[in-house]
Parts: structure tokens; C-alpha cells; sequence
């Protein structure tokens, strides 16, 4: 009895790594699929890094959660991100092109222009700042690049 | 010629006039001819699909023509007709505390079952899923709020949100759980268990990763234009008529 | 775009909002249109007609209260000018169901009513397209001028 309960424990830890595997390799094969994507990003400004944006006008969470975040996100960090916003259903095409399978979704660009990661369903402004950083690999706000600064200064 | 009431906010798309004369045999192609001569008219009175709007009241005779023929209620010369607006708001909000409570119940005991091999316990799952669905709340949500929402382990996170689509991601998740349960008590093991990781696959996919796939399903629909998740209509509808055929 | 409100007038619609905490709360608002703006002179404190349970997130009047709202503002020579409703535990912004159900050239003054104190005020107009709220500059006076 307790060997057969311990084979199912086994194979539930199995299933749950291999759909976890499986849901990162779609993610990737999504944002990698995307790396060479332009389209969509013609009024990207560059050396700064983007936030594409898709929703739809019947997506009640883009309008009241989502949408509201990326201004909150913008607010802190101001000329450091630019939000580009797609109506998927006004333009089917682009939304195709990136892959985007639920709204909202969001890609997280890079300042080199280059598609990093991607959020099926709604992202907080914290999520999405942190996703940034990491993209960057170097922290979003100005007392975090002074301290760096300052720790350089105190080695030299 | 019948004579039309016009409330105080349509008032700046009709010249001022707080009434107008129209003509027609029935209500529908009254309103067309108020739209005709007044075009702005068009979207504050009808949405879409060509639909009256539901906060648009039209009474004929002080009988509201949704109780009559609606569009096509017939009209007489000396008949008086008014447009009664519906004042009505507010919120749609969602505790999303209790969904994701839900989702992890979901996910607990359906694997849980697995482990233990107790097809009894996904029936009930499923059960439990479909009462909520039925009854439009989480269905495990009595959790979060008889007992974790009161001892403060779960803080409350309610949002503006339409609960639709979770509403049937969890009535998915009921009926596929419910066939996999049924499966389950005819023998069919593999069957079943493979149904039953698809259901924590969804919820799993919901609460960690934050894709729900209601909303997924939402978006789809509305992109393959099925009536009902369209916003955008053809242009050339006829009030109170299906769309042409599509091109 | 300006609502001009006298305090007497704000004053009431904020205790109509407490009163009715914790449900919403809604009533019309009547006085004149000068050009873009709005002054108020009357409200019509009203009953939300949702049924018991629906009343913590929705409002609504019925078509015979509007239309004694209507002769309201005949009988006074004044204008029907909007709608105030509450918002109870929530902010005071239009909400996506207040925009599908909204009229267009009515001012909607929202109050953020929180635990049963009235915390603030502001008011929004729908856009001709109706795809959302823009938020008109609320005037708040001693007294109303004619």
C-alpha cells in the first residue's frame, strides 16, 4: 500500500516538472520566435526599454487592472520605459505575428530592441519593474545606480 | 404624425428639441427616422449590434414596447411615444483572494487524489466546482471566507474585473474533472488521471503564472467574431436586425 | 468642462451617499447649462431600485423616478444636468460598467464614500465616442448665481 502511494508521489513530481518544462519551452519558443520581430515596434524610441502592450476593447482586467499598473510604471520610472499599446482586435495580424494567445499580454523589450519575456494575463507594475531589471541586469532606480557609483568610488 | 420625447441628454443631437415628429408603421422604423434625421443619435441608442440598449426605454402610450412587440410594435398617428433613460452604474468587482484560494484547493486536492488513487475525491471536486459555477461564486471560496479571510491569513485583493471568465474556466474545469471522475469509476485510469493533471495544468497555469484560460478562451471567441464576445458590429446593420451575411 | 456646485448642495449628496452605505447611492442633479458648464441649484436624492444583495455594486433608478426628475426640472425652469451616485469602499472614478451604462452630456458626480464617511468628490462627463470618462473641473461655491 504506502510503496504504491510512494511510485504515485513519484509520478505526480513527474507530471508537475514536465508541464512545468513544457510551459517555460512554449514561453521561450514565443520570445525567441519574437527575437527578430519589428513589426508593431516602428515608433520604438531606442536605447530604452519597451513594454508592448496588447488588449482588447471587451477586456474588462486590461481596462481596471492593467492598464493602470503601466501607468504606475511609467510614473516611477519617467523617460526609462515606453509603452507601446496594440488592440488586438483591431489589429489581428500583429497579434498573430507575436504570438499572443489571451489578453492582456505583454512583452518585455530591451533597450538593444530585442523581445526578453513574456506575460500571458494581467502584470503588477512591481512584476513588471522587476522583469526590467533583470532584462537590464542592472537596477531601475537612481539611489540603486548611486549606490553602485558610491561602492565603486569607496574601492578605489 | 406620431410624436417622440426626447430626454434631456439626447437633447443637444436633436437641435434642442425635447420633441420630435417621426413617422412610421412600427417602433423600429420610428426610430429610424429619428436617426435619419438625427445620425449622432445612432450610438447612444443602439450598440453594436444594431440592439436597442438596455438603459434605452421606449414607451408607447406609457406601455414600455419590451413588453409589447418591441421593434415591432405597431405605431398609430395619434400615439406618444417617449425615450426613458435607465440611470443605472456601479461595479464589477472581484475578490481575486477567493479565486486564487479556489485555484489552490483545486490543485491541492486534486493531486492529493492522484497520489492517494481516490477517484471519490475528484467526484467531489468536480462537484463542488459546478455548485460554484451554478451559483456564480469560487467553489471553494466559502474557505477563503469562513475561515482564512477571518484569522487575516488571506488579505482580501478585490479588483475591477468582469467575473465571466473566470466563471467558466471554472465551469470547464468542473465538467472535464467531472468526466475524468466518471472515467475513473469505469476503469479507465490513465484516462482519467490524464484528464485530471489537465484541469491542475489549467489552474496551476492561472495561479502561478497568471494565464487564465477563461479569459484565453474569451479572447479567441471574440477574435472567431461567435455572437455575444464582439464589441466592433458591421457597419451597415439595421437597428433591431441581425447583421448581413459576412463577406 | 466645469461643475459648478454650491457646498449646501455637495454637503447633501455626501450625506445622501452615507446614508445609504453600504450600498450605492443615486440621485439626479438639475440647474443650468452655461455653454460647456454645469451649475447645479437642485438634486433629487433618489432610491436604488437594484434588488437587495445587487445594491452594494450597482445602482439604479427607475424610468418613473427620471421621468419626475424630468418634470422636476420643467416645473423649476432648470435643466437636467446629471446623475451623483456613490462609490462605498472604492474610489471615486468611473467604473467600466458605469461607462457602458452612461448617458452622454450628463455630468456624473462619483463620491468615494469610505466605512460611512464621505471622503471626496469629483465628476465626469462620457466622451462622444463613449469610450471613456473625462474628468471635468469641479467648482465648489458658497452660493449660486443667477
Amino acid at each position: 500500500m504506502l510503496a504504491d502511494l510512494l511510485v504515485r508521489a513519484i509520478w505526480a513530481l513527474l507530471i508537475a516538472s514536465i508541464l512545468v518544462s513544457a510551459y517555460w519551452a512554449v514561453n521561450w519558443l514565443i520570445v525567441n520566435r519574437a527575437r527578430s520581430k519589428r513589426l508593431g515596434l516602428e515608433d520604438i524610441r531606442p536605447n530604452i526599454p519597451a513594454i508592448l502592450y496588447f488588449t482588447t476593447p471587451s477586456c474588462v482586467p486590461c481596462k481596471t487592472i492593467q492598464r493602470p499598473a503601466l501607468a504606475r510604471l511609467q510614473e516611477r520610472l519617467p523617460d526609462s520605459i515606453q509603452v507601446i499599446e496594440i488592440n488586438a482586435a483591431a489589429r489581428p495580424d500583429l497579434a498573430d505575428y507575436w504570438g499572443v494567445l489571451s489578453v492582456p499580454t505583454t512583452f518585455i523589450i530591451d533597450a538593444r530592441g530585442r523581445p526578453r519575456r513574456i506575460n500571458h494575463g494581467v502584470s503588477s507594475a512591481e512584476k513588471l519593474q522587476k522583469q526590467i531589471e533583470e532584462v537590464e541586469r542592472q537596477p531601475f532606480t537612481f539611489r540603486a545606480i548611486l549606490s553602485k557609483v558610491q561602492k565603486k568610488r569607496n574601492y578605489s | 404624425m406620431p410624436q417622440l420625447k426626447i430626454p434631456s441628454p439626447l437633447r443637444a443631437y436633436t437641435d434642442g428639441q425635447a420633441e420630435v415628429a417621426v413617422a412610421g408603421e412600427n417602433v423600429g422604423q420610428v426610430l429610424e427616422s429619428l436617426i435619419q434625421q438625427h445620425p449622432d443619435l445612432r450610438q447612444h441608442l443602439f450598440n453594436g449590434h444594431g440592439e436597442l440598449r438596455p438603459f434605452v426605454n421606449l414607451y408607447i402610450n406609457s406601455e414600455d414596447v419590451r413588453h409589447l412587440q418591441k421593434m415591432d410594435t405597431p405605431v398609430k398617428e395619434a400615439d406618444r411615444l417617449m425615450i426613458v433613460p435607465s440611470i443605472a452604474g456601479g461595479l464589477e468587482k472581484v475578490d481575486h483572494s477567493a479565486i486564487r484560494t479556489n485555484q489552490a484547493l483545486i490543485i491541492g486536492l486534486s493531486i492529493l487524489a492522484f497520489i492517494l488513487n481516490l477517484p471519490w475525491l475528484v467526484a467531489a471536486v468536480a462537484l463542488v466546482m459546478a455548485v460554484g459555477t451554478v451559483t456564480k461564486v469560487p467553489g471553494f471560496g466559502f474557505v477563503y471566507r469562513l475561515f482564512l479571510k477571518p484569522r487575516g491569513l488571506v488579505k482580501p485583493d478585490v479588483l475591477e474585473d468582469n467575473p465571466e471568465p473566470h466563471r467558466f474556466a471554472q465551469g470547464f474545469g468542473a465538467v472535464v474533472l467531472g468526466l475524468a471522475a466518471f472515467a475513473l469509476f469505469l476503469g479507465a485510469a490513465t484516462f482519467g488521471w490524464i484528464l485530471v493533471w489537465l484541469v491542475i495544468f489549467l489552474a496551476g497555469l492561472n495561479l502561478f503564472a497568471g494565464f487564465c484560460a477563461g479569459c484565453a478562451i474569451y479572447y479567441w471567441l471574440g477574435r472567431l467574431s461567435v455572437p455575444g464576445f464582439v464589441k466592433m458590429p458591421p457597419a451597415e446593420t439595421f437597428p433591431g436586425m441581425r447583421p448581413k451575411a459576412k463577406a | 468642462m466645469t461643475l459648478i456646485i454650491p457646498q449646501s448642495v455637495l454637503d447633501r449628496i455626501h450625506a445622501h451617499g452615507e446614508g445609504a452605505y453600504p450600498e450605492e447611492g443615486a440621485g439626479l442633479m438639475l440647474g443650468e447649462i452655461i455653454g460647456q458648464d454645469h451649475q447645479v441649484s437642485e438634486i433629487l436624492p433618489l432610491e436604488n431600485v437594484r434588488e437587495a444583495g445587487a445594491r452594494y455594486d450597482r445602482y439604479q433608478l427607475s424610468p418613473q423616478d427620471y421621468l419626475l426628475g424630468e418634470e422636476e426640472a420643467d416645473r423649476l425652469g432648470v435643466e437636467m444636468l446629471g446623475v451623483f451616485h456613490s462609490h462605498p469602499d472604492h474610489p471615486n472614478r468611473p467604473s467600466e460598467f458605469d461607462r457602458q451604462w452612461a448617458w452622454p452630456n450628463f455630468s456624473y458626480l462619483i463620491t468615494s464614500v469610505v466605512k460611512g464617511k464621505a471622503v471626496e468628490s469629483r465628476s465626469w462627463r462620457l466622451t462622444e465616442d463613449r469610450a471613456s470618462f473625462s474628468e471635468e473641473i469641479l467648482e465648489v461655491g458658497e452660493q449660486v448665481n443667477s
